[in-house]
């Protein structure tokens, strides 16, 4: 099975890096990580990873702009955006559902049912 | 001379009396007359009687004499029955002879008679003793002898008969006379007395009975009215004196009569004066009215005047007058004190009198007609000089105590008078000050009898709140307008109410009811007790107050659900910034403690129950943030009219699949058809699943739970149903009811009155947020809806919802 390239974009570098490990330990994946939203786009351009983990509450540029950045840009366009934050309101669910993210998914989230719902949205855009 | 009535009776009486006696002497007397020759005749009745006794015995004994001469006589018995013929002889002879009425000369004639006798029966007992003597010559003899002697003895007694007899008829005769003549001195006795009892009764009706009968018919004349009237009785005894003091007597009840009269003229005028001044009428007025029946006093001329002393002092001014000249009416006009007679009445203070015109009369005129006066001064109560009537009199008029009196009466009235009519003059200018001011007053104000709770005076703010004319509230009960809630039962005089300041209703003639506020006080008028209420219209007033309450409350409710928005509002920011703040650590310690699971799985088992432990914690500190939010969330819901029912159902099938409730056995009793409720239907479902996950966990060893819903009214007043501010639903509204009933362990009463708390949870430090039923109470009460649960221990739970129908 191909090993799936997953970007992950969180201010808090230790989720990131914690996120990283976990998948990774499960031998499916190769995590990346961002700490914001700039430095996310960048890295999502440059390596073309088959889903994003994006956090929405970062300083600078949050989730939902560098969502829509990544959705309007044609190079990260394809790419399936997972919004996985500790911000849970309908308002900032439908405002994802807008910007085209794939999936929404508030944390603390155990690493099984990440890998899971991962899985899942890789599996729909095939 | 007077002869007294007892002496004349007894006079009278004394010659009936001596009459009497006279006449009853003559009747003894000529009765006794009568007597005497009756008892003389019976004297000689019976002197008759024993005459003829002696005669016919002299006669039987002549017989035997006789029979001597025939032959064969001489017999045994012819001898016995000649000795018993002699025997009777001799005791009539005898008889006589003892009797008392004979007088001398009858007795000489009897004894002549006996002697005769004697001689006869000497020959006749010479001849018995003679044997044979029948045809004895000697015998023949003796018996011719025998019989001349016989012969002249029956002759004397014969005589001595018709002496008798003659005298027996005189006597009879003298006897006839006396009867007669008592006959008619009886008669005559009768007649004089029939006479004198006329007489008597003539006297006692001349001299008694005719007088008394006049007096009485005269007196009866006197009491008919006929007061000229006198007795004329010549009589000079009592009755006569009778009549004089009767006549004295009339002529001082004719004098009293004149004097009640008088009295009575004086006390006629002095009630029409009374009368006078109790009539509404100007002070000049009742001051000529006064005089005008004043002056027909008989004592005084039909003229005069009033004075008053008006601003200026001492001076008297002819206010009113009757009768007076034109002169007069003009020099009088207006008298200091001290001039003419009326000035020095004023200045005496004392009624001053005169009989004609003397110096005192200063005010006159040429050819002023003579006349007295009386000029009486009218003086107040506080001794102030008021004014003076001055009447008219005829010249030569006495001055008289009485006369006196009555004008001192008289002033006294018009000194009533005329003080009472200058205080009203006084209230009168203050009535009208005080009508100006009621009459301006913008407030209403009635006048009500208190006993009577007739309407007597409104003023014109009354009249236009009432809204009819004046006389149409005037005389009517005052509940048809004042009180109309009240009717016979006055809230200040029957129920003692304090009415002062109260909000009441004015009922207007077009039926409106007007806002009152109203004020009463009880007045006394003329002696009477009145209502006065005063009442502003506070309609308007009402009304702005009803709109400001209005507005209020919807402010309030506004202020509530900013308050409650607000409050949901910052624990929504609240929430939602600790839910990132927390949730970020949480999802490092969870995908950490993922991590360490992956690395130690299976090895180190205490690790590993620490991990799990951990992982729990980070899951309950997640729930309560979602609980957080949840709560916070609240406050946006998007209402739509929704079928209960079917948000029911996707709430048991939610359950159903999320939580393992195999074995729970649930039961719909959903009413069909019935009318859909405004809900947002995601917090409605909310409210279901957390009312019947509470219910599953009650029955960790299974049980039952029925779901009922209807729409019904609502009838009974409770907590958040009825007319109250904060009800949310009125009592008789529909409203759609669900309920979800449990066979669980049940809710103490206690934890009941918490259970609605929010963080309360008898689940324990794993099991809830204690946010699930505070939260469905929220979502409740943002629906308009009411949440209750009713709970016994050991039977179950049931929880009510009742929820507002969707408006067409």
């Amino acid at each position: 099975m191909k090993i799936k390239r997953i970007l992950t974009i969180d201010d808090e570098v230790n989720f990131g890096r914690l996120i990283k490990l976990n998948l990774e330990l499960t031998g499916g994946f190769k995590v990346s990580t961002a700490t914001s939203g700039r430095q996310g786009i960048e890295l999502a351009k440059k390596i073309k990873p088959d889903l994003i983990l994006l956090d929405i509450l970062m300083p600078e540029m949050n989730g939902f702009e560098t969502l829509e950045i990544l959705k309007k840009d044609k190079d990260t366009a394809g790419i399936p955006v997972v919004m996985l934050t500790a911000k849970g309101d309908e308002a900032s669910m439908a405002k994802v559902k807008q910007l085209c993210g794939e999936l929404y998914v508030t944390k603390p989230i155990e690493s099984s049912e990440l890998k899971a719902k991962i899985e899942w949205v890789l599996k729909k855009k095939g | 001379m007077r002869i007294k009535i007892e002496t004349k009776i007894g006079g009278v009486l004394l010659i009936f009396f001596i009459e009497l006696v006279i006449f009853m002497y003559f009747v003894a007397a000529f009765n006794n007359r009568y007597d005497q020759n009756i008892h003389r005749l019976r004297k000689m009745t019976e002197k008759l009687q024993s005459v003829r006794s002696l005669q016919i015995s002299l006669l039987q004994a002549s017989m035997p004499a006789n029979d001597f001469l025939i032959p064969g006589g001489n017999s045994r018995d012819d001898q016995e029955n000649c000795m018993a013929i002699c025997a009777k002889v001799e005791s009539s002879i005898k008889k006589i002879e003892n009797s008392k009425f004979y007088n001398a000369d009858e007795k000489t004639l009897i004894k002549h008679i006996n002697k005769k006798y004697m001689e006869f029966e000497d020959i006749a007992s010479q001849i018995f003793s003679m044997p044979g003597a029948i045809g004895n010559i000697e015998a023949g003899k003796l018996m011719k002898k025998m019989d001349a002697i016989a012969d002249d003895v029956v002759r004397d007694a014969e005589n001595f008969y018709r002496f008798i007899y003659s005298e027996a008829e005189r006597i009879e005769a003298e006897s006839e006379t006396a009867k007669v003549l008592l006959s008619l001195v009886i008669l005559i006795g009768i007649l004089v007395n029939i006479i004198f009892i006329l007489g008597l009764w003539f006297f006692f009706k001349h001299t008694i009975s005719s007088p008394i009968t006049y007096l009485r018919d005269t007196a009866l004349e006197i009491a008919h009215g006929d007061i000229e009237k006198r007795v004329d009785i010549k009589l000079k005894d009592e009755i006569g004196e009778l009549g004089t003091v009767f006549n004295y007597m009339v002529d001082a009840l004719k004098a009293s009569e004149e004097d009640i009269r008088q009295n009575y003229q004086v006390q006629e005028i002095l009630n029409t004066l009374l009368k006078i001044s109790l009539e509404d009428l100007s002070l000049e007025e009742v001051l000529k009215k006064a005089l005008v029946h004043l002056t027909p006093w008989s004592k005084v001329m039909p003229k005069g005047g009033i004075f008053l002393v008006e601003d200026k002092p001492g001076v008297l001014v002819l206010k009113v007058q009757q009768g007076l000249s034109a002169e007069i009416q003009t020099i009088c006009a207006a008298v200091p004190f001290g001039r003419c007679l009326c000035g020095k009445a004023a200045l005496s203070d004392e009624i001053v009198f005169s009989g004609h015109i003397d110096e005192r009369h200063e005010n006159q005129y040429k050819d002023m007609a003579q006349h007295g006066h009386y000029c009486i001064p009218i003086v107040s109560m506080d001794k102030k000089m008021l004014g003076v009537i001055v009447l008219y009199l005829e010249e030569g008029h006495q001055v008289d105590d009485k006369e006196k009196e009555f004008l001192y009466a008289v002033v006294n009235i018009l000194t009533g008078i005329i003080e009472r009519k200058k205080v009203e003059d006084e209230l009168k200018k203050n009535e009208a000050y005080l009508t100006i001011i009621l009459n301006s007053l913008p407030v209403g104000m009635v006048i009500i009898d208190s006993e009577t709770c007739v309407i007597i005076e409104a003023n014109p703010a009354a009249v236009k709140m009432i809204g009819v004319d004046k006389n149409q509230i005037v005389g009517k009960p005052c509940y048809q307008y004042i009180c109309p809630a009240e009717k016979g039962k006055c809230p200040v005089r029957d129920l003692g109410q304090d009415v002062n300041g109260s909000e009441r209703v004015l009922l207007k003639a077009n039926g409106d009811r007007l806002q009152i506020l109203k004020a009463v006080i009880s007045i006394i008028l003329k002696g009477r007790k009145y209502f006065l209420e005063s009442f502003i219209d506070i309609t308007d007033r009402k009304k702005a107050e009803e709109g400001l309450r209005e507005a209020y409350m919807k402010l309030k409710e506004m202020q509530d659900q900013l308050i409650q928005a607000e409050k949901l509002n910052a624990v929504g920011q609240l929430a939602s910034g600790v839910a990132h703040e927390v949730r970020n650590p949480l999802g490092i310690i969870l995908q950490g403690v993922n991590y360490l699971e992956k690395r130690i799985s299976g090895k180190e088992e205490d690790v590993s129950e620490i991990l799990i432990m951990l992982k729990d914690s980070v899951k309950r500190a997640d729930k309560i943030i979602n609980a957080l939010l949840d709560f916070s969330r609240a406050a946006s819901l998007k209402m739509e009219p929704e079928d209960v029912n079917s948000i029911l159902e996707t709430s048991v099938s939610l359950v159903k699949t999320r939580f393992n409730l195999a074995n729970i056995d649930i039961k719909m009793e959903t009413k069909k058809d019935m009318p859909r409720v405004l809900a947002d239907k995601n917090k409605l479902e909310q409210v279901f699943i957390n009312m019947l996950l509470n219910a599953a966990q009650a029955m960790p060893n299974g049980g039952k739970i029925i779901i009922r819903s209807c729409d019904k009214k609502l009838e009974k007043i409770t907590n958040g149903i009825g007319r109250r501010e904060n009800d949310y639903f009125q009592t008789g509204e529909n409203a759609v009811i669900v309920e979800i009933e449990d066979t669980g362990s049940g809710i103490s009463e206690e934890n009941l009155k918490k259970i609605f708390d929010p963080f309360f949870t008898t689940k324990g430090p794993t099991g809830g947020s204690g946010l699930g039923l505070s939260v469905s109470r929220n979502i409740v009460s943002m629906h308009k809806g009411l949440i209750d649960i009713k709970s016994q221990i050991g039977k179950g739970t049931t929880v009510t919802i009742i929820l507002k129908i969707a408006q067409r």
